[in-house]
């Protein structure tokens, strides 16, 4: 183990255990590491307290008397150092470490893992009695998930290259508000600084690298935000009437309210988000599906078949 | 590192083999950890008192540290995440369990709990049932969704590996109905249960369904053709060409991409998808 992880446990326990501010000049003559001129140490000091930062410590900044210009001091409140999570019961604890088994090998993984051990530390037992046999999984996830997550709570712009619907790459400058999977894909949502709206892209269709741009604390997340309503109005707030052959299109059941029944048919609602993509999901089932409603895209369906019988046509 | 502290304190005496396992480490790395740790305190005289020579460890004077760290950003939103995936498979044990969870969940946000949002597409008790399978190398009966032909149907299979094809598990198994080895993709996988193991049947060989090749073109809407096909489509100075093992699939995409895309060989499958797109018409013209 290198010297830099001892240096940096010692300030921690330094930081940590004053009661007052730490000047520059107590740490370097109290501490062990800090070596070469004054310069080299405030560049080792600096990184150590990015280092720290990194680790979720939280370094206060001040100095003994505001009044006057004093030397900076620096100090870590145990308030701010402690997890304060209050009573954790043994379910709480037991669902908590459901909910880690899901990254089994994926991009949180780890701090799924380290997130554990530290309530692990706190003394708290898992009960699993009463809990499913249930083995959760989280599709899908990449190393940009982090650069994403890291960028949204420092509230930093995120830039990056996203496919448009003709496979185009278009630079895209966004302030990220949240992060959200669904079956297998990952969602990054944000307000687009360029076209000035919210928007949700899908982050299998970024291309390249998400970059993390300017300082931190450069935007505010609306009051009002919440991932999951934004997913459930993408998923669509218009209604289809479809009819369907009985036993048929298992997919569009399963999320459907079933209207009629018949022997040979069933007549059922379902919600969608756009025409095309409805039109899409209804054709996939050829003739095992009719669509009745709307209407507008009934007519809509007559066209795109037209066209694709004579396109095909020999 | 400083996790140590508080974990060790809390577990005076645990096995170096224990503590390595928990901080997913090995056991020279917690060696080296613990070593440098020794050298820590709060200054050269007062240092922490660590024991591990024995192989327990223990440690005193290590009061400073012994408080258990704040979570970092990436540990509250993995949680928070994993949290939130539970959410659909407890939904069936009632409201209180629910409740629980989004109590917790609010515990741990401390407000970002907004900010994400989860659901797997996979149920975690069918896919608990399915690791048990493979651990056990038991027998199970599936109810299984083909999406090519839009078949439900029931198979006992053998659970042999897991897989991940286009960013989704494929389970590779023994069929007993097919007498052969088949993908099945996790996400259509219905219902299963733990059947009988049938008795071993004499090897069959593969009936390989023939592979299909045809060529296309993308005309607009590049982006969803694109990702409808996948992994099947291999870009060519004429555009695509697709190479599938299944004809009823290859018409159902080619079809539902509504004229994004058009076949142009081999004339079989362009003759194929102008008689069924005709075939649906008539559904719709009879009663215009």
């Amino acid at each position: 183990m290198s010297r830099k992880s001892e240096r940096l446990v010692n300030l921690t326990i330094a930081l940590l255990a004053t009661k007052r501010w730490l000047t520059k000049s107590e740490i370097f003559a109290t501490i062990d590491g800090y070596e070469g001129d004054i310069e080299a140490k405030e560049r080792m000091f600096e990184r150590d307290k990015d280092e720290l930062r990194k680790l979720g410590i939280a370094i206060e900044v001040g100095s003994f008397d505001p009044l006057f210009e004093d030397e900076t001091g620096y100090r870590i409140r145990p308030d701010d150092y402690t997890l304060q999570i209050g009573e954790l019961s043994a379910q709480e604890f037991a669902l908590i470490s459901l909910a880690s088994k899901a990254w089994r090998g994926a991009a949180l993984n780890q701090s799924a893992l380290t997130a554990l051990v530290k309530l692990q530390a706190l003394g708290v037992e898992s009960d699993l009695d009463g809990l499913p046999d249930i083995s959760s999984v989280i599709l899908g996830s990449n190393d940009a998930i982090c650069v994403a997550i890291s960028a949204i709570s420092e509230r930093r712009a995120l830039t990056f290259e996203y496919l448009s619907s003709e496979e185009i790459a278009q630079e895209r400058d966004i302030s990220p508000y949240g992060v959200a999977t669904q079956g297998g894909l990952w969602y990054l949502a944000g307000f687009d600084n360029e076209k000035g709206a919210d928007r949700l892209f899908r982050m299998d269709r970024i291309v390249g690298d998400l970059k993390v741009k300017g300082k931190g604390a450069s935007y505010q997340i609306p009051e009002g935000f919440s991932m999951h309503q934004l997913l459930n109005s993408e998923a669509g707030n218009l209604r289809a009437v479809v009819k369907i052959r009985l036993g048929k299109a298992h997919a569009l059941v399963s999320k459907a309210i079933v209207l009629e029944e018949s022997d040979e048919w069933i007549r059922i609602s379902y919600p969608y988000f756009s025409q095309e993509q409805l039109i899409q999901e209804i054709l996939w089932h050829l003739d095992d599906v009719e669509l009745l409603e709307p209407v507008s895209a009934r007519s809509a369906m007559v066209e795109t078949l037209t066209n694709l019988a004579h396109s095909h046509h020999e | 590192m400083l996790d140590l502290v508080p974990y060790i304190q809390a577990r005076q005496g645990i096995a170096l083999s224990e503590l390595a396992l928990a901080f997913s480490v090995s056991e020279e790395e917690l060696l080296s950890d613990l070593q440098a740790l020794w050298m820590c305190g709060e200054n050269r005289f007062d240092l922490i008192d660590l024991e591990f020579e024995s192989g327990f460890v223990s440690i005193r004077n290590a009061q400073t540290l012994n408080r258990v760290r704040t979570f970092s950003q990436q540990e509250v939103v993995s949680i928070l995440l994993g949290l939130d995936i539970l959410r659909e498979d407890l939904s069936d044990m009632g409201p209180e369990l629910i409740r629980l969870l989004n109590q917790l969940k609010v515990k741990i946000g401390a407000g970002t709990e907004r900010l994400i949002a989860a659901s797997a597409g996979i149920s975690g008790v069918l896919n608990a049932q399915i690791q048990k399978a493979l651990q056990e190398r038991s027998a199970l009966e599936i109810e299984y969704h083909s999406v090519g032909e839009d078949k439900v149907s029931k198979r006992i299979i053998e659970p042999l590996e897991e897989s991940v094809r286009d960013g989704r598990p494929v389970l590779l198994a023994y069929c007993h109905n097919a007498k052969a080895r088949r993908s099945f993709r996790v996400d259509r996988i219905i219902s299963a249960q733990v059947a009988e193991r049938p008795a071993p049947q004499e090897a069959v060989q593969e009936p390989l369904s023939p592979e299909i090749s045809a060529q296309l073109r993308v005309l607009r809407n590049r982006r969803t053709a694109i990702e409808s096909l996948g992994s099947y489509l291999t870009p060519n100075s004429d555009g695509y060409e697709v190479r599938a093992f299944s004809a009823p699939w290859l018409l159902r995409v080619v079809i539902s991409l509504s004229g994004a895309v058009e076949v142009s060989a081999p004339n079989q499958i362009r003759v194929e998808i102008a008689r069924k797109a005709s075939q649906i018409l008539k559904i719709y013209i009879q009663k215009v």
